[in-house]
């Protein structure tokens, strides 16, 4: 087998950093599992990470944020993320726990009246199954499908921050086509992630066959320190508001691409994110992820 | 009533004379007549041979002609438009029908529009300093992706239009929102796209704190079903931006793909079978069609036309497999079987 890439992201404490872990190798359509629990304490607001085998739909989504939450009996925000298919959703699960259910008195613990909602990132409920690749892409910065990766000539534009896409997009051609790839071949919604000079980072969609102004920024980037950014390198916020939580997903796809997730939450929260493809490291952190909580 | 025979023949030559320079000589119809095309619409009674356009290189079977006036009148608007060499005059000449509530009228004022601010934003417009085109050339020359022809030609087709007050001719959206809204099949394709383009690019927009840049007008904003409307039309140009919008479309489906989980190695074999089917049924798939000058940008070997272009690329993917997709594809269309379009 060969080794094609990894791509892994982490939310964690510092504490947790020896955790991280690397590989991947490409072998169809498998899921690796890497030792640590796929499932732990709530993230932040009980964000969990969960995963299930072949979860396509958000009624799927649904269905094993619900299972999840079952199993703890304790409802809260899910993260599900798909080991066939490059999906993912946050399913937040309402529900009461059962009372008087212990393992102790011999029953198994759960939540009266669960359900379960597919949300966006933003919370929102998602409205098309479509936005579960979306949110995939988002939580992985890469099409997991097939991660493409190219490095921008500094003829076209030397850093992400305060880019123009009508500056970036010709340099985004020309670095797929040194890479023997037709930017009009990848499919609308296909995802970029490009390196700057300057060492920023970002991600890239694909939004038309137009021969002008068919890459528009996704919305997720870093500064040379791998701190996420928006475009005019301010640093973004951490969404996260407070709390303990965790839980961690690493995994395999064919098509040429191979990533990692690794989510462990303790008592400071902060996001540190790896991402390597073709054994090259496109983002790595040094000091400071995203904190404070 | 003898005396009125001479007159009633000479009434049906006229009809009959009349009909035949409508099919051979109407420039929509003598535009599509050339273009490799494929089967009979629905809505028409058409005759339809076999033979080879030498022009597309395609061994297809000829197309009829249609005769849905709206159809005819689409295809009017979109010679004009893509023949037109100052897109000041286009506009001029059709804003007063798109005024009176023509939709397509609407639809390709809505498609000039859109197509000089996109050039002038891509080419000219920087923060603070509009680029001479000079300036725009130069900037293109050391850019071997950008195409210094297509500079010239958003300079050539747009220069005049966009230096006039913008407030004149109205937003390229607000005519695509009253378009769609009418029912236009082109404008609904673009709108279903535009819909899914926010959805793309809703993240940046949260991310730097604005507004989606890509926010369609009007009330109908499921592109699913837009899409499923405007197929209905089997309009050439619809049929392209389904073929386009074949990634997002895959991933509104709620059926995984039954021999590619991923997916990823189908979609531009669906998007190259619905772009042939396009094609075939009066694209402009010349090789200087718009959508032919994107895919080659600088790559592309001389006079190669679009169906070239999508045998050659496909070729590497199994040029037969594109065939039987597209065959596909004709058949449903030519079943009215919406349902079964992945849409």
């Amino acid at each position: 087998m060969e080794l094609i890439g990894v791509v892994r992201k982490t939310l964690t404490s510092r504490r947790w950093k020896s955790w991280l872990v690397s590989g991947g190798y490409s072998a169809g359509v498998v899921f690796v599992s890497c030792g640590v629990p796929d499932q732990a304490m709530a993230l932040n607001g009980f964000t969990q990470v969960t995963t299930c085998a072949s979860c396509y739909t958000r009624a799927d989504f649904v269905a094993s944020g619900i299972q999840a939450a079952n199993s703890i009996a304790r409802p809260g925000t899910f993260l599900v993320i798909s080991n066939t298919y490059a999906r993912s959703a946050f399913v937040a699960v309402t529900g009461e726990p059962a009372p008087n259910c212990y393992p102790s008195n011999g029953c198994n613990p759960y939540l009266i009246n669960a359900a379960g909602t597919a949300e966006t990132q933003g919370g929102a409920a998602m409205t098309s199954d479509s936005q579960l690749s979306l949110l995939d892409q988002g939580i992985f910065a890469v099409d997991r499908k097939s991660p493409t990766v190219v490095t921008l000539s500094p003829q076209y534009q030397t850093s992400f921050i305060g880019s123009l896409d009508e500056e970036v997009g010709p340099g985004i051609d020309q670095a797929l086509a040194n890479k023997g790839i037709n930017w009009i071949t990848l499919p609308l919604g296909a995802i970029v992630l490009v390196k700057f000079q300057d060492g920023t980072r970002a991600a890239f969609v694909k939004t038309n066959s137009q021969i002008t102004d068919h890459w528009a920024w996704f919305g997720v980037a870093w500064n040379a320190n791998g701190q996420p950014i928006n475009r005019g390198g301010g640093l973004i916020q951490n969404p996260n508001t407070s709390g303990t939580g965790g839980g961690s997903f690493r995994g395999v796809i064919s098509h040429g691409g191979s990533w990692e997730l690794d989510i462990v939450g303790v008592d400071l929260c902060t996001m540190y994110e790896t991402i390597i493809v073709d054994g090259e490291v496109v983002v790595q952190p040094h000091d400071t992820g995203w904190e404070p909580c | 009533m003898k005396t009125l025979q001479p007159l009633l023949g000479v009434l049906v030559l006229t009809a009959i004379a009349a009909g035949a320079y409508l099919v051979f000589q109407h420039p929509a119809v003598n535009r599509l007549s050339k273009a490799p095309t494929a089967r009979a619409d629905s809505k028409t009674n058409v005759r339809s041979n076999t033979a080879t356009s030498e022009r597309h290189g395609a061994v297809l079977p000829l197309r009829s002609s249609p005769t849905d006036t709206n159809t005819i009148r689409r295809a009017e608007y979109r010679k004009k438009l893509e023949t037109a060499s100052n897109y000041y005059d286009f506009v001029s000449s059709i804003i007063e029908s798109a005024r009176a509530g023509d939709s397509d009228a609407q639809y390709y004022l809505s498609e000039a529009l859109n197509y000089c601010n996109r050039g002038y934003r891509a080419y000219f417009e920087r923060p603070g300093h509009t680029r001479t085109v000079d300036e725009a050339l130069q900037w293109a020359s050391v850019r071997p992706t950008v195409s210094m022809d297509d500079v010239r030609t958003v300079y050539e087709k747009c220069h005049r239009l966009q230096e006039m007050d913008p407030s004149k001719w109205g937003l390229a959206d607000e005519w695509l929102a009253r378009a769609t809204n009418a029912g236009q099949p082109a404008a609904e394709a673009t709108t279903a796209h535009m819909l899914f383009v926010k959805q793309l690019t809703e993240r940046a927009a949260a991310a730097d704190g604005r507004a989606s840049a890509q926010e369609p007008k009007g009330p109908r904003q499921d592109p699913n079903a837009l899409l499923r409307t405007a197929v209905q039309s089997k309009d050439p140009e619809v049929l392209f931006k389904i073929g386009e919008l074949q990634g997002v479309l895959a991933d509104s489906r709620d059926q995984p793909p039954e021999s590619d989980p991923t997916g990823s190695s189908t979609h531009f074999e669906d998007t190259l079978a619905w772009w042939l089917v396009a094609c075939e049924r009066g694209l402009d798939c010349s090789e200087n069609s718009s959508w032919h000058k994107s895919a080659c940008t600088n790559q592309c070997p001389p006079r190669e036309n679009g169906v070239e272009y999508i045998r050659r690329v496909a070729h590497e993917s199994n040029f037969y497999d594109l065939e039987l997709r597209a065959k596909d594809i004709r058949e449903k269309l030519d079943a009215n079987a919406w349902d079964e379009l992945g849409l």
